[in-house]
């Protein structure tokens, strides 16, 4: 029917539909692999960091929490007591992590490398900020490498009284021998802290002095009291530059107070030192009666390895525990 | 001249048939493939990592920047005399209504009323040395689609954590007066449990 060459040519047009069939599917997965590419791209390492960045929060912010609510209860607790139960609580926080990483196929291991004894100083009722048996100059912390959540709530009207700034400004001038002051002496010298009520405007003011006996500028509040926050250097959650000084303590330091009966109010203090090594118990009531002042031992600080593995991600982390204290901060 | 017009003709023809020859090809392995997988618009497929990165991105968001003490309130939120969560269903899951704590209405009115499907997981633990543990709904929408995400957060119960009242307040009894879902499986310490919070969330 059909002469040689026709089925020549009706060959060569099936080959040519198939080459060009074969081109639009080429050409459709190329486009498929682009934008897979491109979304690929976009996507596996950040969701693979944010899955081990997860976990590490979820397990920093559950130490934290543990840390916290141990110390601020069962005040009786010695240190080995303090150190049993968190360690347990943590041991238990990395167990949990564990498994849940091993059924999402990845491998996550904690361990605690070093847990930090500390003391709570603890004045929760307003009174002068003089020792136990009423003593105006004292030693609160004797010697001390860290301290944190460290804040002192003032009254104003229990100060010491200035006619005016400018007057309680100047180096020397003799009511400064009468203010109440919280030093902090360490190997180089000693960082000195005033509070004093100016009364001719109503307003608490505070002045740190360095070691070579300069001053820093004032901060104030004009208010019927303030909270001192030396952790995070402000007064009345105001910016206070004089206590910038915090972060260049020289370790180990002591804490001291001098005119403590020239000042009421409360204050709280959370050191790394023992109590009854670094922090003199004798200065304190006891724990039981939870009369102001007294000292809670506590632990400081945690320190723990942790190793986290997944297909995509190895992270493996030294993690220091001490809730809210600054970086680089002493105090 | 006229052979050679036919044979013009004719070459033209040829390609024609071959450009619809091949559309037939593209058109029946098309169909093939449409009628071996079921490809809905929620079907997950190379071009919808977008949505899945959108999702990650939403559940990521709603579960972290949520407070502690926010899903303290919704995994507390118990009622003692019905022995399941406030105005829960008779199986103790939330289908339609998020129940009244701060964290379930916030999606409730950040995700769900915008289309975003939710489903709320939680995985607690029973035993102190094994680890065997149990999951419960907490609340649903629906069967997630393909390009549905999920993420975790595990949020440790102290013992001194309260249990909650039916309008999201704090009751005097703490987590270890209650008999409740969860037990105390470190007595040793602080800890009381920890509870796996599952965030999954798609497009419905």
């Amino acid at each position: 029917m059909y002469s040689k060459k026709h089925k020549q040519t009706a060959q060569l047009i099936i080959i040519t539909a198939f080459v060009l069939a074969l081109t639009f599917l080429l050409l459709a997965t190329l486009l498929n692999i682009v934008i897979y590419s491109e979304n690929q791209a976009s996507r596996g390492v950040a969701v693979a960091d944010q899955a081990a960045f997860e976990t590490h929060t979820d397990v920093n912010k559950s130490v934290k929490g543990l840390l916290k609510e141990d110390n601020f209860n069962n005040y009786s607790r010695s240190y080995d007591e303090r150190q049993n139960s968190v360690t347990r609580g943590i041991e238990h926080i990395f167990n949990v992590n564990k498994i849940k990483e091993t059924k999402n196929q990845r491998l996550y291991n904690g361990t605690i490398t070093e847990t930090e004894n500390g003391t709570r100083i603890i004045q929760d009722s307003n009174r002068n900020f003089t020792n136990q048996y009423g003593t105006e100059n004292w030693i609160v912390v004797d010697s001390t490498e860290n301290t944190r959540n460290m804040t002192q709530t003032v009254e104003r009207n229990s100060l010491h009284q200035a006619p005016n700034k400018t007057v309680w400004s100047v180096p020397g001038y003799m009511i400064f021998n009468s203010m109440f002051r919280t030093e902090f002496d360490t190997s180089s010298g000693t960082w000195v802290v005033y509070f004093v009520e100016d009364v001719s405007t109503n307003t608490i003011y505070l002045r740190t002095e360095n070691p070579s006996g300069s001053f820093y500028n004032d901060c104030a509040i004009s208010s019927s009291q303030a909270t001192v926050n030396y952790s995070e250097q402000t007064v009345g959650n105001q910016d206070c530059p004089a206590l910038d000084f915090v972060t260049e303590l020289n370790n180990p330091y002591q804490i001291r107070y001098i005119n403590s009966d020239e000042v009421e109010g409360q204050y709280h203090i959370h050191t790394s030192a023992e109590l009854g090594s670094g922090v003199p118990d004798y200065q304190y009531n006891s724990v039981s009666s939870q009369d102001s002042p007294y000292a809670v031992r506590s632990i400081y600080s945690v320190e723990y390895k942790q190793l986290y593995i997944s297909e995509e991600v190895e992270y493996d982390v030294s993690v220091y525990v001490a809730p809210n204290q600054l970086e680089n901060e002493s105090v | 001249m006229i052979q050679q017009k036919n044979v013009t003709n004719t070459g033209q023809a040829f390609t024609l048939e071959g450009v619809v020859a091949s559309m037939l090809l593209i058109s029946v392995a098309l169909i093939f493939s449409l009628q071996i997988t079921a490809i809905t618009p929620l079907s997950a497929s190379t071009s919808s990592q977008h949505i899945e990165n959108q999702h990650a991105e939403l559940a990521q968001g709603a579960l972290e920047t949520a407070e502690r003490e926010e899903l303290i309130q919704m995994l507390l939120y118990w009622d003692s005399s019905s022995s399941k969560f406030h105005n829960s269903d008779s199986d103790g899951e939330y289908r339609v209504d998020a129940p009244n704590v701060e964290f379930a209405q916030e999606v409730d009115r950040v995700l769900i009323n915008q289309g975003i499907g939710v489903n709320i997981d939680l995985t607690y633990y029973n035993n102190r040395t094994t680890y065997s543990d149990t999951t419960i709904n907490y609340f649903t929408s629906g069967e997630p689609s393909d390009h549905g995400h999920t993420v975790e957060r595990s949020v440790p119960i102290y013992e001194n954590d309260p249990i909650y009242d039916s309008t999201g307040n704090p009751t005097s009894q703490n987590v270890t007066e209650t008999d409740f879902y969860l037990e105390n499986i470190n007595e040793d310490s602080e800890l009381y449990n920890i509870v796996v919070i599952k965030f999954t969330v798609w497009r419905i």
